[in-house]
């Protein structure tokens, strides 16, 4: 079976030769290119050329497009401020006031020089994977980028307060993360990796979540043509897994700091995690393989199931063993069908 | 003590359903029936407290812990300030956000500290290792309180750590943020004083540093 199958097989609840692994290493590239992390993500093709990489080091299922979180807002007029080890931040809101939404304006994808070399990234790799290796897309969800747009703080005031503003804002995001997940999908993307942590209940309210970021979410992914993976970027979602299956999503990624058992119980949504990245840093083989087997014991069964962190990123501190380790793992426990989950209790 | 809990109770779902004009109708009514002091240590602490304690079990959102911090320090600001200010052993304490640029964190504990009736400095956000240190230094700070959202950031703690020793300066770091609650032994490999996973747990942390003190150990 080659990564698609593999892929396609799980997410379509069969159990494939073994679990899919996705190691969402983005920053890492820029290790195998000898760039700073500011330097590699200038060009769509080193971007290509570090995934392919890494791809072939790792011997993982996927490649991924992600440059980091605030190319978005860098498109509308942002900036993002890049430190040597780690992801860049999103620099001063492009929202000063609640009266800016007023007349903002957000660009198309594809007038963005910046959005463009993401585009260029996914051509290069889908001319040379083709339909062998699943390469994932990312948006940032309507509901969380505004975070990155205006400011944790002045967000919860326009969400609770300045009601008209909010849908407007919501407007505008939906149509440009629709267009920009269209346009990767366009590009070659095979899926969309849908980031909204923001509806995670570690930031929203089960109530609050259904009053003001649901339906953002159905229409936005019912508009998405291919398929998305909802994404928690590792807040929790227990308490709104049932909504989070009425979006139209068809996976979702959970969080380190909830039972992966208990969600693959509860959940009718394909399981995309739930590695802790943090914790990652310190592993030896032995505690790799250890959390690999942990990890699959707990949602392995029956398909349904990507293996991956639980934030959809691997943090730069994280070693190249550490992730030979975690995909030897797979290799050795992930092969179905998985008898030893009923022999050994560890 | 049946008649307080009811009145937390009360206040409480004022501030989850985020009720501005039920909050201060309460609060109003609490401040005509006892003084400050009570009010603060009986009802608006064990009350953000438990919010807090709340959103760390995933029974509430962040935006309500954010938004119920801040109504009780805004409020205590314009209505108790005199005498709540007026917390007769408050140490000299700065907060900062080190490295990121994200500051609802220091918000949200910055009202809990302020709505307990202690006074603290914001050194803002974005701030570097050694201007940390610098500045703590030259104001004289006891507690230092480093919030930070970004694992490179609440490794850089490890930094701001080692100047302090060199330079012999004795203060206590409290540090929290996401990276500390996804993994609690970050705090070690810093070499932090006390790590603080939900923002309303800052008042007890506070408070046991100035008793060990004044116990002098
Ligand atoms: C929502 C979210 C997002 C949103 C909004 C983020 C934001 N604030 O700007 C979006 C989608 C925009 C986002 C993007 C990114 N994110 Co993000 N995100 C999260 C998530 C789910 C919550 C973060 C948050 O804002 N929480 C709200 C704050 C207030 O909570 P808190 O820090 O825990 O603080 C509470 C307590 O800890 C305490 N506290 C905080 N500080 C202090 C200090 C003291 C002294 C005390 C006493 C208490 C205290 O008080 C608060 C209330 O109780 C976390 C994962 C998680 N499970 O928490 C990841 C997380 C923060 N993200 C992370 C990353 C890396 C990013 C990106 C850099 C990804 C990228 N490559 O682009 C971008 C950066 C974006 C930016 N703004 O520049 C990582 C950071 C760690 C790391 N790996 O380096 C996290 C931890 C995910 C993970 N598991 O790795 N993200």
């Amino acid at each position: 079976m080659n990564s698609m199958e593999r892929v396609l097989a799980t997410l379509s609840q069969n159990e494939p030769d073994r679990v899919p692994l996705f190691l969402l290493v983005s920053m890492h590239g820029a290790k195998e290119l000898g760039l700073s992390i500011q330097e590699y993500f200038q060009k769509g093709e080193q971007v290509a050329d570090g995934q392919l990489r890494m791809l072939k080091k790792f011997g993982h299922d996927c490649l991924y497009n992600f440059f980091y979180a605030s190319l978005e807002t860098e498109a509308m007029g942002g900036q993002s401020i890049f430190r040597k080890n780690g992801p860049p931040n999103s620099g001063a809101p492009i929202i000063r006031n609640f009266e800016d939404i007023e007349i903002l304006e957000l660009p198309r994808p594809e007038d963005s020089p910046r959005l463009l070399e993401v585009l260029k990234a996914t051509r290069l790799m889908k001319e040379a994977v083709g339909d062998t290796v699943p390469i994932i897309g990312v948006v940032m969800s309507p509901f969380s980028l505004p975070v990155m747009q205006m400011g944790f703080e002045r967000y919860f005031d326009l969400i609770f307060q300045y009601h008209v503003l909010f849908q407007r804002l919501m407007a505008l995001n939906e149509e440009f993360c629709v267009a920009w997940a269209n346009a990767q999908l366009e590009a070659g993307a095979s899926a969309i990796c849908y980031y909204d942590p923001v509806a995670s209940s570690t930031i929203t309210f089960r109530d609050d979540y259904i009053k003001n970021g649901f339906d953002v979410d159905k229409r936005t992914i019912s508009r998405i043509k291919g398929p998305t993976a909802i994404h928690m970027a590792s807040g929790r979602c227990l308490s709104i897994l049932d909504l989070l299956a009425q979006t139209g999503t068809t996976m979702v990624g959970v969080s380190a700091e909830e039972d992966l058992k208990e969600i693959k119980d509860q959940s009718k949504l394909n399981i995309l995690g739930n590695l802790n990245g943090i914790r990652m840093r310190n592993w030896n083989a032995d505690q790799a393989e250890a959390n690999v087997k942990a990890a699959i014991r707990a949602a392995g069964s029956g398909g349904g199931f990507i293996l991956a962190d639980n934030h959809g990123e691997i943090p730069w501190q994280i070693q190249e063993e550490t992730l030979l380790s975690i995909s030897k793992a797979v290799r050795q426990w992930g092969k179905y069908p998985l008898r030893w989950i009923h022999e050994t209790t560890e | 003590m049946d008649q307080i809990f009811q009145k937390q109770q009360k206040l409480k779902e004022a501030l989850l359903s985020l009720n501005r004009l039920q909050a201060e109708s309460i609060s109003k009514r609490l401040t005509k029936e006892r003084d400050s002091l009570s009010l603060v240590e009986e009802i608006f602490i064990p009350v953000l407290e438990d919010i807090g304690q709340g959103w760390e079990e995933g029974k509430y959102g962040l935006s309500q812990v954010y938004w119920s911090a801040r109504f009780c320090e805004e409020w205590i600001a314009q209505n108790l300030l005199d005498e709540s200010g007026t917390v007769t052993d408050n140490p000299r304490m700065a907060i900062a956000v080190l490295e990121d640029f994200h500051s609802l964190g220091k918000t949200i504990v910055c009202s809990i500290i302020r709505s307990a009736g202690f006074t603290i400095e914001d050194f803002g956000i974005g701030i570097s290792a050694s201007a940390l240190v610098e500045k703590t230094m030259e104001e004289n700070i006891e507690i230092l309180l480093i919030s930070t959202l970004m694992l490179p950031s609440a490794l850089s703690i490890s930094e701001v750590y080692e100047q302090f020793q060199q330079k012999n300066y004795p203060v206590k770091l409290v540090v929290g943020g996401a990276p500390f609650r996804i993994d609690p032994d970050l705090v070690k490999e810093v070499r932090a004083d006390y790590i603080v996973k939900s923002a309303a747990d800052v008042i007890k942390v506070i408070r046991s540093i100035i008793q060990i003190k004044h116990s002098g150990t």
